[in-house]
């Protein structure tokens, strides 16, 4: 049978109540606290018993020192001398137990203690809860920019989707775990007032739900990199959290390593912050490089196996006799709000050394509200000084609008934009095509 | 000068301050407290070191000796003017509760 046990520890700092039933309740148990040295504590096996549990928060300590200074060994035996036993102590929160019947508890004045807790989140929580949120608002905009800007890559690209949707939801997380502390301290130091202690909802219960929102959010993302036939996407999935468990592990070890060395926390504290740019540079440099080879490696082999993607073939629309025809590329994204296919194609004739291209560009909508922005995007294509579009009759078409290129200067160019209920067809011909084309044309990129 | 937080002292400084008129170590103003008010008011250890590192600070008290991890301390001159302002205050409160029953008393 195991005597010890190892369990994560999901309170958060300022929930002293939560930590202080937790430890009660495991001691009921027959788990007794060890030791805090992470986030993952570890339990002894004891006799279950009823014992008394108390957090207080020792301002001068920091999770870098190597060992209790002797200020806070002063402190720990001042507490000591009233019955009260040192279990352990994570940052500023030191562990105390007491076996006796009702004991006298550590802190009798509620309006110090809230002082006290506050100082300790202002030293660590808060401030780093803050960068969180900078970062995921750099991250949040970032992605607006590209969904306002580039909508059809954005909507249909799920990694491009999925990332804003993290940002969102980080920092809704963020600012919820900000705002619940804020709200909890006001109605604290009011009930503090009339010498009440008021305990915070349960925090653990909070982050298990988050914790669980997060893991079916990273599964989502880990399913849809595993099960969408794309290597890139596969390749980002798994060497971004390969980068940040490393990361994580090298600072941890870092720390935990310097602390076993007795290096001073100031020392420890410089050094591990180092370590962590030095190596967070190194590893998302070297990520981002080996994606960048990657993605043109990957490029270039793409457009020989997607070409059966292509729904219209240049010859179909040109007279027999070239002597060579070919699809230059072809660009396929799909997620659950578009398809966006892209074909480059041209046809060569030897004998009089004529050339035809012929382009296109289809973007199924599959939810109609992003219609109008994917539109816009297409518009844009012929949107400068000389060119614009301008919207000619549709029947033709057999669509609900067809824009087409022109200019000033140089009249109308074979270049339209076909816009069907839910669908958009660009085409960019090398000639002006007759009414058999187009039909030819409408049945084959129009559904 | 006494930081504007003493401005008003609770229960718990009030007696710390009061048992620190003789010089006297944490322990001993744990000890005395309860006796000195009949078990009334209990003060924590980590209570206790707070206050008297945040009086030290604020000149209330002064460091007077230090053996091993044993401190005794000593009310200072700002320290004995709060508790008498601290005194004052408290024995209008107790002249302002009379008065309002001797007055309902005559009514």
């Amino acid at each position: 049978m195991r005597d010890k046990k190892k369990s994560l520890n999901l309170y958060l700092l300022y929930d002293r109540q939560g930590i202080k039933r937790h430890l009660e309740e495991m001691a009921e148990k027959g788990w007794m606290l060890e030791k805090t040295p992470s986030h993952f504590w570890t339990y002894r096996k004891i006799e279950p018993r009823k014992i008394t549990f108390e957090v207080v928060y020792y301002q001068k300590a920091t999770s870098f020192d190597p060992e209790p200074s002797e200020e806070q060994k002063e402190f720990i035996a001042f507490c000591e001398q009233t019955g009260w036993k040192f279990v352990s102590s994570w940052a500023q929160m030191q562990f105390f137990y007491n076996e006796q019947q009702n004991p006298i508890p550590l802190d009798t004045d509620p309006v110090m203690e809230i002082e006290a807790i506050h100082k300790t989140m202002r030293k660590g929580f808060l401030p780093v809860y803050w960068w969180l949120v900078i970062l995921a608002l750099f991250g949040c905009m970032s992605g607006l920019l590209s969904m306002i800007n580039h909508p059809i890559n954005f909507w249909g690209n799920f990694i491009h989707c999925f990332t804003l949707a993290t940002w969102v939801m980080c920092l809704a997380f963020y600012i919820t775990e900000i705002l619940a502390y804020n709200s909890w301290r006001r109605r604290a130091r009011s009930a503090a007032q009339h010498g009440e202690f008021l305990a915070s909802a349960n925090t653990a219960k909070k982050q298990k739900i988050k914790g669980a929102i997060l893991l079916a959010w990273v599964c989502i993302g880990i399913g849809h990199w595993a099960f969408s036939g794309n290597i890139l996407y596969q390749l980002i999935g798994v060497g971004s959290v390969l980068c940040m468990l490393l990361l994580i592990l090298g600072v941890q070890g870092t720390k935990a390593y310097l602390k076993k060395k007795k290096v001073s926390a100031r020392k420890n504290l410089v050094i591990t912050l180092l370590v962590d740019v030095v190596l967070a540079v190194l590893l998302y440099g070297t990520f981002l490089f080996l994606v960048i080879k990657f993605s043109i490696q990957f490029a270039s082999t793409k457009q020989a196996v997607d070409v059966e993607r292509v729904a219209l073939y240049i010859q179909d629309l040109l007279p027999t006799g070239y002597e060579e025809y070919g699809v230059d590329g072809v660009k396929h994204e799909e997620s659950i709000f578009l398809v966006h296919d892209t074909v480059y194609q041209y046809a060569w004739d030897e004998e009089t050394d004529e050339e035809w291209y012929f382009d296109y560009e289809t973007v199924q909508v599959k939810v109609p509200l992003i219609y109008e922005m994917c539109k816009k995007e297409m518009l844009s294509h012929v949107d400068n000084e000389a060119w614009a579009y301008a919207q000619i009759g549709a029947e033709e078409w057999q669509a609900r609008e067809v824009y087409q290129a022109v200019s000033l200067q140089y009249g109308s160019w074979p270049m339209y934009l076909i816009c069907y209920d839910d669908r958009m067809v660009e085409v960019v011909l090398d000639w002006e095509p007759d009414k058999e084309q187009q039909a030819y044309i409408v049945e084959k990129l129009a559904r | 000068m006494p930081r504007a937080k003493f401005n008003t002292l609770t229960e718990q400084m009030f007696y710390v301050l009061l048992c620190l008129q003789r010089e006297c170590c944490g322990m001993d103003v744990l000890e005395q407290i309860p006796v000195m008010t009949g078990g009334r008011v209990h003060i924590g250890s980590g209570t206790l070191y707070d206050l008297l590192e945040q009086f030290t600070d604020a000149g209330l008290i002064r460091e007077t000796k230090h053996e091993g991890r044993r401190r005794s301390y000593v009310l200072t001159e700002a320290g004995a003017l709060m508790l008498q302002k601290e005194y004052g205050r408290l024995c209008a409160q107790v002249q302002d509760y009379q008065n309002y029953f001797e007055v309902r008393g005559n009514a």
